[in-house]
């Protein structure tokens, strides 16, 4: 009886598992968004040391903007000012009305990229290939073109297979991810296989493990397998913008270092931390970075990547139809290819 | 008391293991078994997904079945098994979750009697538990797998009356996890990084009443109609922990119906 007695105690005692959550209303929602933020964020210590981010000024600051009597919109207008604090491409506020997203990272540089120049060189429909999200064909030169604009979705090894022996006459290759704004990082791995001849490690990978602010695992390796067909062994060029982001920015991340490959274009956009999805009181949606990632020399990428060579569209390039960029990787490629 | 309860537990494999050997020598034993079908609601959190709780309806199914461990023991050994889907949704209606489990237990019981009418049986228990919710809004957290497993506390108490000329039962069991594991990803950690990277962070934790208080509870009714019975009741199914900095429950509360049938086996 005694111990049926200690159990009963312990039972009642540890009760019911709850979560205290705001009440559904201006101050609760305002309150629900900065505590979601301040015990998941992953990033809080490098914006702290970058830019003197100070998560709980941020919140004496923008706090008295709150009363019950403001419209939902304003409510949303202050908590997406709050959120845009945090200077990250990944944190985003979802409402019906509107989504809060922070676009410096791309809005203060040039674009680097447009989709009549790509239409140029692509061709018409007709004229390039398709695998998955893949587009692809020989440019003059003899050089492999491959626009990749997202990694929203896989693409399959029987698709890079397909793309490898179509391009494996080339001299060189060019892999686009500008204005690619990430998806499935499996996905960036994958194609990312086709430059290495074995298990490489691309980069790292830590996520949070308690509330506080500083309290993230040790960093443990990503790794990219070979691919499994055909690998690429000549000359590549990987072409970025500032909108190569977040998926994009690890393709980049893992690639950048490797003998054969060069980075070549605009810094890109950054977006190294795995994003994780809450919700407030309201029901609008919260979008987060979770999980930092780092390169191979243990430095965050959040803020971009630098690319080996930095090169933007012209202004005249862009009026007579000429990608500085790509002409400047077929160049490159050329001149590897002919020895020089 | 506790001595011979832990030693029941650690016992449990060995007594089941040894219980098809024991049907050998057995000449008639019965078994009863009950078939059970529910609805009802759910309340479900797991912080991993959201912090708030979504509350929605349950549909389940339950078997369990029961009998001597020999001819004239004391001790019963019984069973139970059974599944429940369910939908639920958020406070606001903008998120929904489909929750699914597996739930799996034995017991072994040792039996008193009070009264001739009333049947009182208390011992230990094992099981596996299975599951998962998955959530329509969420990107690289859209859902949550579960699979742990328990030692525990079994009771069930019986008690028979006369009613319209019959037998009727009224039947209420209870078990009550008190230590085992359970899987659970990281506070922060992706399922990316868990199965697609192999990378593990306390990933296997122990569980304790301190922090997994859980219970299943039936109580139910056993109608007399012929060979089998009818069987109405309620079943109170609650599962919670808190590991990993994470809160997850599912408060499942369902009217099930289903039939109970004695079946002599003779060996």
């Amino acid at each position: 009886m005694r111990l049926l007695s200690i159990i009963f105690a312990l039972l009642a005692l540890a009760a019911c598992i709850t979560e205290d959550v705001p009440d559904n209303t201006r101050r609760g929602n305002f309150d629900a968004l900065w505590r979601t933020l301040d015990e998941h964020y992953c990033f809080f210590p490098l914006k702290a040391d970058e830019y003197g981010l100070d998560w709980d000024e941020v919140y004496s600051r923008y706090a008295p903007a709150i009363s019950e009597g403001m419209t939902n919109e304003q409510l949303f207008e202050v908590c997406g000012k709050m959120l845009a604090e945090l200077r990250d491409g990944h944190v985003n506020l979802y409402a019906a009305h509107n989504v809060a997203r922070y676009g410096a990272w791309f809005d203060d540089f040039p674009t680097n990229f447009s989709d009549s120049l790509l239409r140029i060189y692509l061709g018409r429909t007709e004229d390039y290939r398709l695998a998955a999200t893949l587009r692809y064909r020989v440019l003059d030169g003899n050089i492999g073109y491959v626009r990749c604009p997202t990694f929203e979705s896989a693409i399959g090894s029987g698709n890079i297979g397909e793309v490898m022996r179509y391009l494996a006459a080339c001299d060189g290759l060019i892999v686009d991810v500008r204005s690619n704004s990430g998806g499935l990082l499996t996905a960036a791995q994958d194609l990312a296989g086709i430059f290495v001849n074995e298990p490489t490690t691309g980069a790292y990978i830590s996520h949070k493990t308690g509330r506080g602010h500083e309290a993230l695992s040790a960093p443990q390796p990503i790794t990219i397998e070979p691919f499994a067909g055909l690998r690429w062994q000549k000359p590549a060029v990987i072409l970025t913008n500032r909108r190569t982001y977040s998926a994009a920015n690890s393709f980049v991340m893992f690639c950048k270092g490797l003998p054969q490959v060069t980075i070549l274009g605009d810094r890109t956009g950054g977006g190294a931390g795995l994003p994780f999805s809450s919700e407030l009181p309201n029901g609008w949606s919260v979008r987060f970075s979770a999980s930092p990632m780092y390169d191979r020399a243990m430095h965050l990428t959040e803020a971009g990547i630098d690319p080996d060579i930095r090169c933007d569209i012209t202004s005249d390039d862009y009026r007579s139809g000429r990608d500085t960029m790509l002409e400047r990787a077929r160049q490159l490629l050329r001149a590897a290819a002919s020895g020089q | 008391m506790a001595r011979r309860l832990g030693i029941c537990l650690l016992l449990l494999p060995l007594l089941l293991g040894g219980t098809a050997a024991m049907a050998q020598t057995d000449s008639l034993r019965a078994v009863r078994h009950t078939h059970l079908f529910g609805v009802g609601s759910v309340n479900l959190l797991d912080t991993y997904l959201s912090p708030l709780e979504y509350t929605g309806w349950q549909l389940s199914t339950l078997h369990t079945s029961a009998r001597a461990l020999r001819p004239g023991s004391l001790w019963t050994l019984a069973a139970r098994y059974g599944g429940d889907v369910a939908y639920a949704h958020s406070p606001t209606d903008n998120g929904k979750d489909w929750d699914a489990n597996f739930a799996a237990a034995v017991q072994l019981r040792r039996r008193w009697q009070p009264t001739p009418a009333l049947t009182l049986e208390g011992g230990g228990a094992a099981g596996l538990d299975l599951g998962g919710t998955y959530s329509i809004r969420n990107g690289n957290n859209p859902a949550q797998g579960r699979l742990g497993a328990w030692l525990g506390l079994s009771g069930e108490a019986a008690y028979r009356f006369r009613l319209w000329k019959r037998t009727w039962t009224a039947r209420a069991t209870l078990d009550v996890p008190l230590a085992g594991a359970k899987f659970s990803p990281q506070y922060g950690q992706s399922y990316y990084e868990i199965f697609e990277l192999g990378h593990r962070d306390h990933n296997v934790c122990a569980t304790w009443l301190g922090n997994a208080p859980s219970a299943h509870l039936t109580a139910l009714l056993e109608v007399p109609t012929g060979r089998t019975a009818l069987v109405v009741g309620y079943e109170a199914d609650v599962r919670q922990s808190h590991v990993n900095g994470l809160k997850y429950h599912t408060w499942g509360h369902r009217f099930i119906i289903g039939w109970t049938r004695r079946v002599h086996i003779l060996k």
